[in-house]
């Protein structure tokens, strides 16, 4: 386990957010590299999507469609 | 050589409030399937990092009304979850535009809906648009609207392209009634389609899929131009590669978008494709003219349909056994006599149905008559129909016989029952 708190646990290659307000898609930034633009990300979710009570991070996911451009 | 970016992704999956993370062993505790919305994979790529996902409408701020969507199968920490929406992902500015993003959605939701289909990477996708291995240049220098046309032809899909008419005399689109007809027809039948457009306000052409669409919740607002229920359309549901799926693209005659979308609005669509399937050979601008000539001069009578200045007509392909399955669920509208002619009925796996209904009764999703067409008919085949029925009486009809000719069949349906819409191909939003 890296750090745990009330609102974000991370564990080997996940991590786990707890949305309680739209602000905590802000600790986006925490957890992910600069390459993957989380303030950008976060922004997007931030203002378009409701009803999330969690976002689960699975880390070094290998996806078929990015790859297949690589 | 481009930018080196790194190999791995991470992706974000979407739980409401009652998923609980366990920490170990690592695994997701609670009502998992219920309350799972999806997830998006993160690019490392600095800038467009928006990637495949796939992500539930019921989470998208605002969005109402009926979506195409399948249903998505995810593996998660040894637990296989599912999720109905619709593929989308942000252009991979390096190696993708709009129209090749848009192309890589209509047939990944193919490859998960239809078994025929198989799975197309977004490379794959890049290598259908030409004869030969285009290399490095596409589709960064763009896509047109025929190459988007060959993908799907060579994805083994039977694409069709409709143009809206310009009148270069008169600066302006003719026949739009006809245009946006068709391409409701078609989204209502679940097909996705692609769109192409040119934004009036960034002067500058772009792609879109259409996946969805909402009615008007006031109907005295819709105008009444034609009898085909485009009229009583309020929003189109977009998947475009620059915002999350689902936008609101609004459907108005004016200049000036009020939605989610501000840089275009149905006006600017200029032509749309449909990737169909094999053996639809009769084409929605011929049911068009079927279902306000033969149906009105002839059958009017005898299916007793509305009159002029109240009636609504729409139309649609889906298969038989989705009316049979929609008969099934709704037996006792149906009524033993009916039930059983739509159940022997010998049709063509894809039909045409036409639904005829007033004001009041489109308020109350409610029908008076419904028309079965033969989708795999000729275009200038004079009589397609199969069958055509109101609440009191059937017409079927023998189309191996040379002219066919209709037998006319007493229902005896249940008193005070009304016949329901059919809206079986798209999923409501909720």
């Amino acid at each position: 386990m890296v750090s745990k708190n009330s609102q974000f646990v991370a564990t080997g290659g996940y991590s786990w957010l707890k949305i309680e307000s739209p602000d905590d898609y802000d600790r986006l930034v925490e957890i992910l590299d600069a390459s993957f633009a989380p303030n950008v990300i976060a922004n997007q979710l931030k203002n378009n999507i409701s009803k999330v009570g969690a976002v689960l991070v699975e880390h070094d996911y290998i996806d078929k469609d990015y790859s297949s451009t690589y | 050589m481009g930018r080196p970016y790194r190999r791995d992704c991470v992706r974000l999956h979407f739980f409401d409030e009652s998923v609980v993370f366990g920490e170990s062993p690592v695994q997701l505790q609670g009502p998992i399937p219920r309350n799972y919305f999806g997830y998006m994979v993160l690019r490392p790529t600095i800038t467009a990092t928006l990637g495949r996902s796939l992500l539930s409408p019921r989470i998208r701020n605002g969005v109402k009304g009926y979506a195409i969507q399948a249903c998505h199968k995810v593996h998660l920490l040894g637990d296989t979850l599912t999720v109905w929406g619709f593929p989308s992902m942000a252009q991979h500015a390096d190696i993708a535009v709009c129209a090749h993003v848009s192309c890589w959605a209509i047939l990944r939701h193919y490859s998960e809906q239809y078994a025929q289909h198989r799975e197309l990477l977004t490379h794959d996708i890049t290598m259908l648009s030409k004869p030969f291995d285009p290399g490095g240049l596409t589709p960064s220098l763009g896509l047109n609207l025929y190459e988007a046309e060959r993908i799907f032809q060579a994805a083994g899909c039977y694409p069709l392209m409709i143009v809206r008419e310009w009148d270069y005399e008169k600066e302006e689109w003719v026949g739009d009634d006809k245009f946006f007809a068709q391409m409701l027809s078609y989204l209502e039948s679940g097909f996705p389609l692609f769109v192409s457009l040119q934004s009036r306000t960034m002067n500058e052409g772009h792609a879109i899929v259409l996946a969805g669409y909402d009615w008007h919740a006031d109907q005295s607002d819709s105008n009444r131009d034609s009898s085909h229920v485009w009229s009583r359309v309020s929003n189109l549901l977009a998947v475009d590669d620059n915002m999350l799926p689902y936008s609101y693209v609004d459907v108005c005659e004016g200049n000036d978008p009020e939605g989610e979308i501000e840089n275009y609005t149905s006006e600017d669509f200029n032509a749309f494709i449909v990737p169909l399937p094999d053996k639809i050979f009769y084409p929605a601008h011929a049911v068009e003219p079927f279902s306000l000539g033969t149906m009105l001069l002839v059958f009017n009578q005898a299916m007793n349909l509305p009159e002029e200045e109240t009636l609504l007509r729409r139309y649609y392909i889906t298969t038989v056994s989705e009316i049979r399955h929609f008969v099934r669920s709704n037996i006792s509208q149906f009524g033993e006599v009916l039930a059983d002619l739509l159940m022997h009925l010998k049709t063509t796996q894809f039909v045409w149905v036409i639904e005829y209904a007033t004001d009041e009764q489109w308020r109350m999703k409610h029908i008076t008559a419904r028309a079965v067409l033969d989708a795999s008919a000729s275009r200038t085949d004079e009589q397609p129909m199969w069958l055509c029925h109101n609440d009191q009486m059937a017409i079927i009809f023998d189309r191996s016989s040379e002219v066919p000719k209709g037998q006319e069949i007493a229902l005896q349906r249940p008193t005070n029952t009304p016949l329901s819409r059919m809206e079986t191909n798209v999923r409501p939003v909720m």
